[in-house]
């Protein structure tokens, strides 16, 4: 019985190990994941943040990269001319959290987005949320 | 601790792939101590730069240039700013070793910045800006020829860097450049500061001040 209480505590010794290992390690995950976030690698203060932009386009270019990754796509304007724009979004990590993968966005893949245009009126923008053709929004920002 | 050595970010960024038309690289400089993107190979001078404040600084400019465009990032020494103002002849007394060799510093960035705005054309936007918390400062301006100047300024542990990209008209604004500017090491580890304020600005002070 004694062996038993032991064997029972043991388990549960174990158990709780366990959960505050896991514990330990969620808890490490949110603050990296703050972190990440909370570290912000530069201003954003060029683009105009208190306002969205509304582009759809088709992806030109992906660049996968820390601090930020950025796309290129081709819209067509009002006057029925290709521009191309650029779109920075946050890194790598805070885009896997949000459930961004890369192939999301391969170069020909169309897109929508909304983002947040240079305050100097150039053809770049911050995102934002962006949806693929047929697919769900998500944040990229 | 006064920063935040990320290697993870460096890892994860070599790691990372990129699909894109220009060649786009990772440039870094142990010596200069900085990291940035830049669509092809910088070719680097060393040269000098004339400060506010009459001294003559050790420079090094890293340039790429690709037909009407161009990205160039020039690095000014001024760690070793009192010795070199110290050895200047044509201080008056009016210009006292004890507090300009030091202003001449901290007044970098924004001597920087005004030689930029004199230029013909026209400024689009200028604004405070960060990077890595390290504070600064962005111009982006229109030239007569209709190309565009983006340029950032920062100065950072003894060093004043500014960047600028000029493309032409109707080019895609050169973004990736200026905001890819970052800090590393003498190991090559990225660094960023908790807060804003906590990078240092001028070093070598005399009696370790």
């Amino acid at each position: 019985m004694q062996a038993g209480v032991g064997y029972a505590k043991d388990r549960l010794n174990g158990w709780e190990n366990a959960m505050r290992l896991e514990n330990f390690a969620v808890a490490t995950a949110t603050v990296l994941t703050l972190m990440h976030s909370v570290w912000a690698h530069h201003s954003s203060g060029g683009y105009r943040m208190t306002e969205y932009t509304h582009l759809q386009g088709r992806v030109t270019e992906v660049h996968w990269v820390n601090p930020h990754v950025w796309l290129y796509m081709e819209v067509t304007d009002e006057n029925g001319e290709p521009a191309v724009w650029v779109l920075e979004a946050t890194g790598i990590g805070n885009l896997r959290n949000n459930g961004v993968t890369e192939d999301l966005v391969a170069p020909g893949t169309n897109i929508s987005v909304r983002c947040h245009r240079l305050r100097d009126g150039a053809n770049g923008c911050l995102l934002g949320f962006l949806t693929p053709e047929g697919g769900e929004e998500l944040e990229w920002g | 601790m006064r920063f935040v050595p990320v290697l993870f970010v460096i890892l994860s960024g070599l790691c990372a792939t990129s699909s894109s038309a220009q060649e786009w690289r990772a440039y870094m400089s142990l010596e200069d101590g900085f990291r940035v993107r830049v669509p092809g190979e910088f070719a680097v001078t060393e040269t000098t730069w004339d400060s506010e404040y009459g001294a003559v600084m050790p420079a090094r400019i890293y340039l790429y240039e690709d037909g009407s465009s161009s990205y160039k990032l020039t690095v000014v020494d001024y760690t070793d700013a009192y010795r070199i103002h110290a050895a200047r002849e044509d201080r008056t007394e009016a210009d006292t070793l004890r507090i300009y060799w030091e202003v001449d510093v901290h007044a970098s960035v924004v001597y920087a910045a005004s030689m930029i705005r004199q230029r013909p054309g026209r400024i689009v936007f200028n604004a405070y800006h960060y990077i890595g918390r390290v504070p600064g400062e962005q111009i982006q301006m229109i030239y007569p020829d209709e190309s565009r100047l983006y340029a950032a300024i920062y100065l950072h542990a003894g060093k004043l860097y500014v960047l600028e990209a000029t493309v032409p008209p109707n080019a895609p604004p050169p973004v990736v450049y200026q905001q890819s500017l970052g800090w590393v090491d003498e190991n090559g580890n990225e660094i960023r500061y908790q807060n804003i304020g906590d990078a240092p600005t001028v070093v070598n002070k005399p009696g370790g001040r």
